[in-house]
């Protein structure tokens, strides 16, 4: 046929004279539609070949797409339950703080400055919280049967966060009582409880002062005659401050036990995790996903 | 039998020292031997003045240990607290009911 003697690059069609001289017109030839061809690129010279998968087979319907399905979900959900958690911890200490997205850093509601003297008859301030986690307990030494019950409390959280890690620990114990707790008195009575509790006490004043500071409620009877035994009514709670020396979390009874030291360390981490990501209050904010989802 | 402002001071009761541990724990086993005694004789408040006699017949060496071992404060204090500690047991236990 003649036909096959025509040059295959002979592309444009034959020009009607020609095509005139043949009996039968020769076929158009095969051209790829042009919706096929990349439009940077040269036609393709075997496309059925170049079309074909090069990878290994995969169809997401298979065991092997269910397999990987379950476990990027699994991984997932692991990773926003975790997240979930610590911006949950994080907002309620945000709001013990008194820190709220739209207005930054607002007015601490519990803590401030006082001034107290420790059992060594040293000065002890406010800045003294700062760099560790203290945990602040108001009681008196002469108290029958709940502050030495939480004061035994406070050495199992003790002995439950250093076993876990957690040393940068400042128990701190503050005296109702000034009266009859004396710097020494106060010594003696803690060195039956868990080491390196520091003991505080002051005047009168200052111990009404750093009260009202922590909204901590006392009432000590008034006109006792000297030397008779009395008891002093306050609030039972724990104060956990941060190394900042600000407040986060008042733990009363409810976190009595094991539940107390988990609740401390979910604080702990919390923070430290917003340590590492650089500023404090800006990493709260920054996450790669909406956070305000998981606040919810 | 212990009377307060006219036997001996208490050991407990020294107001230059804190109770310790030992002392404290002396105490309350003296005070539960004591809300021992009131149970077996059914008696829950035991400062009500009309259950005085039925103390003093059955119970009177455990309050009076009960009273020297523990500071004076506290004698009282223990006392309110077997009532309140009841009544708070009776309100859990009611809402528990109600809630089957």
């Amino acid at each position: 046929m003649l036909k096959t003697l025509l040059p295959r690059t002979f592309k444009k069609p034959l020009s009607p004279s020609i095509k005139r001289l043949y009996s039968t017109p020769p076929e158009p030839l095969k051209k790829k539609v042009y919706s096929r061809i990349p439009l940077n690129s040269e036609p393709l010279k075997n496309p059925s070949k170049e079309y074909k998968k090069q990878g290994p087979d995969f169809e997401f319907a298979t065991w092997k797409g269910l397999v990987l399905t379950g476990v990027v979900g699994a991984g997932v959900y692991v990773y926003f339950k975790h997240e979930k958690k610590r911006i949950q911890t994080q907002k309620e200490a945000d709001s013990n703080r008194g820190v709220n997205k739209n207005s930054g850093y607002g007015k601490p509601l519990i803590g401030g400055p006082f001034e107290l003297i420790d059992t060594n008859g040293n000065v002890f301030t406010q800045k003294d919280l700062e760099g560790k986690w203290s945990l602040v307990y108001f009681g008196f030494t002469h108290c029958p049967d709940i502050c030495p019950e939480e004061l035994d409390q406070l050495g199992e959280w003790l002995n439950i966060l250093s076993s876990k890690g957690y040393t940068n620990m400042q128990p701190i114990f503050i005296t109702c009582d000034p009266n009859r707790d004396t710097p020494e008195v106060i010594k003696d009575y803690l060195e039956e409880f868990h080491e390196g509790i520091v003991g505080l006490t002051g005047t009168h004043e200052q111990v009404k002062h750093v009260c009202k500071q922590y909204r901590v409620y006392f009432s000590t009877p008034k006109d006792v005659p000297k030397g008779q035994d009395y008891l002093v009514d306050h609030s039972i709670f724990f104060y956990l401050m941060d190394p900042q020396g600000e407040f986060v979390q008042a733990l009363g009874r409810q976190y009595d036990g094991p539940a107390g030291a988990a609740k401390i360390m979910d604080h702990i981490d919390a923070y430290n995790e917003d340590v590492e990501n650089g500023d404090l209050l800006a990493a709260k904010n920054k996450r790669w996903f909406d956070k305000s989802v998981l606040e919810k | 039998m212990w009377i307060p402002f006219f036997s001996s001071p208490k050991p407990i009761d020294n107001q230059k020292h804190a109770p310790d541990r030992k002392s404290r724990k002396l105490c309350w086993e003296k005070r539960d031997e004591f809300f021992n005694c009131l149970d077996k004789i059914n008696i829950l408040n035991s400062l009500d003045p009309k259950n005085a006699k039925a103390i003093k017949d059955n119970c009177s060496k455990e309050k009076s240990e009960f009273e020297f071992n523990c500071a004076t404060s506290w004698i009282e204090y223990f006392q309110e607290k077997r009532v309140a500690e009841y009544k708070r047991q009776m309100v859990i236990k009611e809402s528990n009911e109600s809630l089957k």
